[in-house]
């Protein structure tokens, strides 16, 4: 058995909690009433439900609970002291614990995603089908990064509070459309949504950007770990 | 095949130097002393702040299959998964033992926490788990081991004891105890451990041993403890007595404890008074840090008298 199928299964054993389901739901029924009353307000009730609430609030919000759920709440290199003292490798460990969160946050996205566009467009929207499908894939691109960015976050500060402080930085500048934007998700996500682009970067550029760092960032985590 | 550390700075310890050859090293201390800091590094948990910790020459935080090799109970971390079964099934394929869960735990009588759900383990059965894992790895290069008598869930001491003893001829085993009792079960020598700092190398675990200046002091249980303790009064080996109307122990003090021992059985035998239980009184840890605190400060004193002295001649 490897230690990344050994992080993986373990990580997504740690998910499975009655609180991560919990989360989720709220996450989603806050979303759900914001695009309620976004439609009330006019045409554009998807573009702004998607940009504030789903994304900008209750994807990171969802993505921080399921990182840290899979740390148990502690730093990055003590998430698996337990198996790593059994003889796991812990750098393995940490690449499962990332997958897991990957696909547990990306599911997360795209299903804040889908039901935010349902509720602002309701089911007789004739572009429904299409926005669906593009909120879909950002909604997972977005998820997968936040589950990234945390992780690789989580090794910093005691207990892993890196986690915390990023999500912070990434509600601050992440949202600028200055330069400090191009080093945080925030910003590409809400420019891949049709939002005021950082420096007038083009999606692709911005696809481009988050891809590069979210992999340096994570590598870079991953390699202060101990074997 | 060695343990070594040299030059160490992690938690309590202080530049500690130890190297350790295989066999059985019993460590006595509490975990303010540094016990677990030690086990901690040791078992690769953590890499030291500054120095050097090499088993076998590889340094275990860094290599996996050096873990793999170790056999780790300490600071018993709960499982994560749902059945014990697939818990101890999991460890001991990470270990790469080719034993299954239930012969690794029918060698200690451990088979019936098999079936049991992981949160609903006890500490102690969580301990005493972790033991039987580490116990079953083939080989290891050392066993790191906290408080291995210190179990319930119905683990067997004598087997524990045996497995331990058997391991330590091929390998390095420490046992941290904060218990000089069960220093003395595990064996001979112990070494105590006081704030990250070793003090002394104890050859033999009695009460003179542990605390120098303090009087051996055995423990008598008989149903004549009264004729017993009579008798003892008169006897050259004995210095002190303690037995109280009615009880059906008492406390004898003398200066070794071999001859304590042999003066009690001797007259046990002579007498036809029949002894059900001898045993030794070791002191607390907190004892026998007050004794060390005392004679540290007594050497202080003393040097810095001299030093006094020999100025005020001089002058």
């Amino acid at each position: 058995m490897s230690s990344f199928s050994v992080g993986l299964n373990v990580s997504l054993r740690r998910v499975q909690h009655p609180l991560s389901f919990t989360g989720v739901f709220v996450a989603a029924t806050l979303a759900v009433i914001v695009a309620f009353f976004e439609r009330r307000l006019g045409p554009g009730a998807a573009d702004r439900t998607l940009t504030g609430v789903t994304f900008g609030l209750a994807l990171p919000l969802a993505s921080l609970s399921i990182v840290s759920r899979t740390c148990r709440t502690l730093r990055l290199d003590n998430a698996f002291l337990e198996l790593g003292r059994h003889g796991a490798d812990r750098r393995g460990l940490a690449i499962g614990q990332t997958a897991a969160a990957i696909a547990v946050c990306g599911a997360i996205g795209t299903f804040l995603g889908v039901v935010s566009v349902l509720a602002a467009r309701g089911v007789q929207d004739p572009r429904l089908l299409r926005d669906i499908w593009a909120t879909a894939t950002i909604g997972a691109w977005a998820g997968a990064a936040y589950a990234c960015w945390f992780v690789a976050a989580s090794s910093f500060g005691k207990r892993g509070v890196g986690r915390t402080v990023f999500l912070v930085l990434d509600w601050t500048l992440g949202s600028s459309a200055s330069a400090l934007a191009l080093l945080f998700p925030r910003g590409h996500i809400l420019n891949l949504l049709g939002a005021s682009p950082p420096l007038g970067l083009a999606p692709a550029a911005s696809i481009a950007i988050l891809a590069g760092l979210t992999f340096l960032v994570l590598g870079l985590a991953i390699s202060r770990i101990p074997r | 095949m060695t343990l070594s550390l040299a030059g160490v700075s992690y938690g309590r310890l202080f530049q500690f130097t130890l190297e350790l050859d295989p066999g059985l090293h019993v460590v006595v201390g509490n975990v303010n002393d540094g016990t677990l800091d030690l086990l901690q590094l040791c078992g690769g948990d953590a890499a030291p702040r500054r120095g050097r910790v090499l088993i076998d020459g590889e340094a275990p935080h860094r290599s996996p299959a050096l873990r793999r090799k170790l056999g780790c109970a300490y600071s018993d971390l709960p499982f994560e998964e749902k059945l014990v079964r697939d818990a101890v099934a999991r460890r001991l394929e990470l270990h790469a033992c080719n034993v299954t869960p239930e012969s690794a735990l029918a060698r200690f009588g451990l088979e019936p926490l098999l079936t049991r759900t992981a949160s609903t383990l006890s500490e102690i059965e969580l301990h005493a788990l972790e033991l039987a894992i580490a116990l079953s790895i083939e080989a290891p290069k050392a066993l790191l081991l906290c408080e291995p008598l210190a179990f319930g869930g119905g683990l067997d001491a004598t087997l524990v004891l045996g497995a331990i003893r058997r391991q330590a001829e091929q390998s390095v085993v420490v046992c941290a105890t904060a218990s000089p009792r069960s220093a003395a079960l595990l064996g001979p020598e112990s070494l105590l451990l006081e704030h990250g700092r070793l003090k002394r190398h104890v050859l033999a675990p009695t009460r003179p041993a542990f605390t120098p200046g303090a009087r051996a002091r055995v423990r008598v249980e008989s149903a004549h403890a009264e004729l017993i303790a009579e008798a003892l009064t008169r006897h050259p080996a004995v210095s002190g007595l303690s037995w109280q109307r009615g009880d059906a122990f008492l406390l004898v003090e003398g200066t070794e404890v071999e001859a304590l021992s042999s003066a009690i059985l001797s007259l046990s035998v002579e007498r036809q008074w029949w002894i059900s239980q001898l045993t030794q009184v070791l002191p607390d840890p907190v004892e026998i840090r007050a004794t060390h605190a005392a004679l540290a400060r007594a050497a202080y004193e003393t040097t810095h008298y001299r030093l006094h002295t020999d100025r005020g001649g001089l002058e």
